[in-house]
């Protein structure tokens, strides 16, 4: 029998991929059911983000609900030669949370709250514990591929992204030339980039 | 390769983890332009746009609170894709107010359908506490798609450890009295591991049986009677 294994992360991922982009397209006929599973998937990682960046509760929630409105109201916007659902929905949210630490950094500076008491995602439909434990392996496969980054170029991701620093202030706060920083950037995402090919090839 | 593209990918890496300031941004948005339709751009664009939302993931996710998506629902639609939109919505008004095409099958199909659907609610609710007992063995977790022309289905379990989960979607619409049977070859000895009636093409399935030491699962169009050995070719297989 001519088959072809699919096993292990990488291909639920480009079935998870393509699944996205078929919902979608249903959520451009205004398919509420499509848009609901577009939410559930991707809301508890994008609600984890806001909280990471923007670390208060009520402006995490504001974040996520505009992010997910922009695309109920437009989902035309979504382009799809830009790349996956995920890294545009994940893009937007980024963004907004961003301009509104830089916003609020103006005014003071932000401080950690206790996330405690918030409930992990707790998927109700068995398709969604499919692609939950789909997503908890390649979870594990993006976590080691951040280990094999250099500290130094780790780091400097993970201020950007995370605590919404430019290059530049990450250069004045840490006393490095900017070149510095943006060389470890540009090969920190390469090598970033290379080690999650790798783990899917 | 042009040789801004350096620059370009060092600007677009740089705006995908949002570390650039608004000159930055003006000049990064002054060399696109100047590219124009340009594939290498996009490439870029794509891969860091990719590999700035993989950090993300390693954030452990949180459940927004459930009002937020019946807060957008609620909002005002849009007017632009209201059209095609108010078709949709009719048809689909329209198939759901028919009576469920099972209900003009005989008995025996309903019954079949019936224990099929009592056999998913009964196994899940014992899975699905399951989002913690399922957490608990994700480390050892495999996800398996199952290749033929019958639809997408999807396998995941725990090597070694007994219990799996079927989740499938635009599977076959069976004849009355049909069923899917899943079955795990062992040493080419099949074992059934249950039957079940796609809803609407869609299955959702927790079964208990290990598939420990099967080399290959198939699934096969049977009857009713969910019988001990196949009687036709596979629909789909999965090797493992
Ligand atoms: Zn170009």
């Amino acid at each position: 029998m001519a088959t072809r294994v699919t096993t292990g992360a990488p291909a639920v991922i480009r079935a998870t991929d393509a699944h996205d982009a078929e919902l979608i397209q249903r959520v451009r006929q205004r398919d509420d059911r499509a848009f609901r599973a577009l939410f559930d998937r991707h809301a508890p990682t994008a609600h984890a983000l806001a909280l990471r960046i923007v670390r208060q509760r009520q402006l995490a929630e504001d974040i996520v609900q505009e992010t997910f409105l922009a695309l109920w109201r437009s989902p035309e916007a979504y382009d799809e030669r830009r790349g996956s659902v995920r890294s545009w929905l994940l893009g937007t949210l980024h963004h907004r949370a961003v301009d509104v630490v830089r916003r609020e950094e103006a005014q003071r500076r932000r401080h950690d709250r206790a996330l405690a008491g918030l409930d992990l995602s707790a998927p109700d439909h068995a398709e969604e514990v499919v692609l939950e434990l789909a997503r908890d392996s390649e979870r594990r496969a993006v976590r080691a591929a951040l280990e094999t980054l250099p500290p130094e170029q780790r780091a400097v991701l993970e201020w950007m992204y995370f605590d919404g620093l430019t290059q530049r202030e990450i250069a004045e706060r840490e006393r490095l030339p900017l070149g510095t920083v943006k060389s470890r950037t540009l090969l920190g995402m390469r090598r970033l980039r290379a080690a999650l090919a790798e783990d899917e090839g | 390769m042009r040789p801004e593209h350096e620059t370009i990918e060092e600007l677009l890496a740089a705006r995908a983890l949002g570390g650039l300031e608004t000159d930055e941004e003006r000049e990064l948005d002054r060399l696109l332009a100047e590219h124009g339709d340009c594939e290498a751009c996009r490439r870029l664009a794509r891969e860091a746009a990719e590999t700035a939302a993989a950090l993300a993931l390693t954030l452990e996710p949180v459940a927004p609170p459930a009002g937020i998506i019946e807060r957008i629902l609620a909002a005002e639609p849009p007017t632009t894709a209201a059209e095609p939109a108010d078709e949709l919505t009719r048809r689909r008004a329209a198939r759901s107010a028919q009576p469920p095409r099972r209900s003009s099958r005989p008995w025996w199909s309903v019954g079949a359908v019936a224990a099929a659907l009592v056999a998913l609610v009964v196994s899940l609710s014992v899975a699905m506490p399951g989002t913690q007992e399922i957490r608990s063995v994700n480390l050892a977790q495999r996800v398996v798609r199952f290749e033929g022309d019958a639809g997408v289905l999807a396998m995941a379990y725990a090597p070694g450890r007994p219990g799996a989960i079927f989740w499938g979607h635009g599977l076959p619409d069976l004849p009355a009295g049909q069923v899917l049977e899943i079955w795990m070859i062992d040493d080419d000895r099949p074992t059934s591991g249950g039957c079940a009636v796609p809803v609407d093409g869609r299955l959702a399935l927790a079964v208990d049986a290990s598939i420990g030491t099967t080399d290959q699962m198939a699934v096969t169009v049977e009857d009713a009677s969910c019988p001990d050995a196949p009687t036709s070719e596979p629909v789909l297989v999965a090797p493992l």
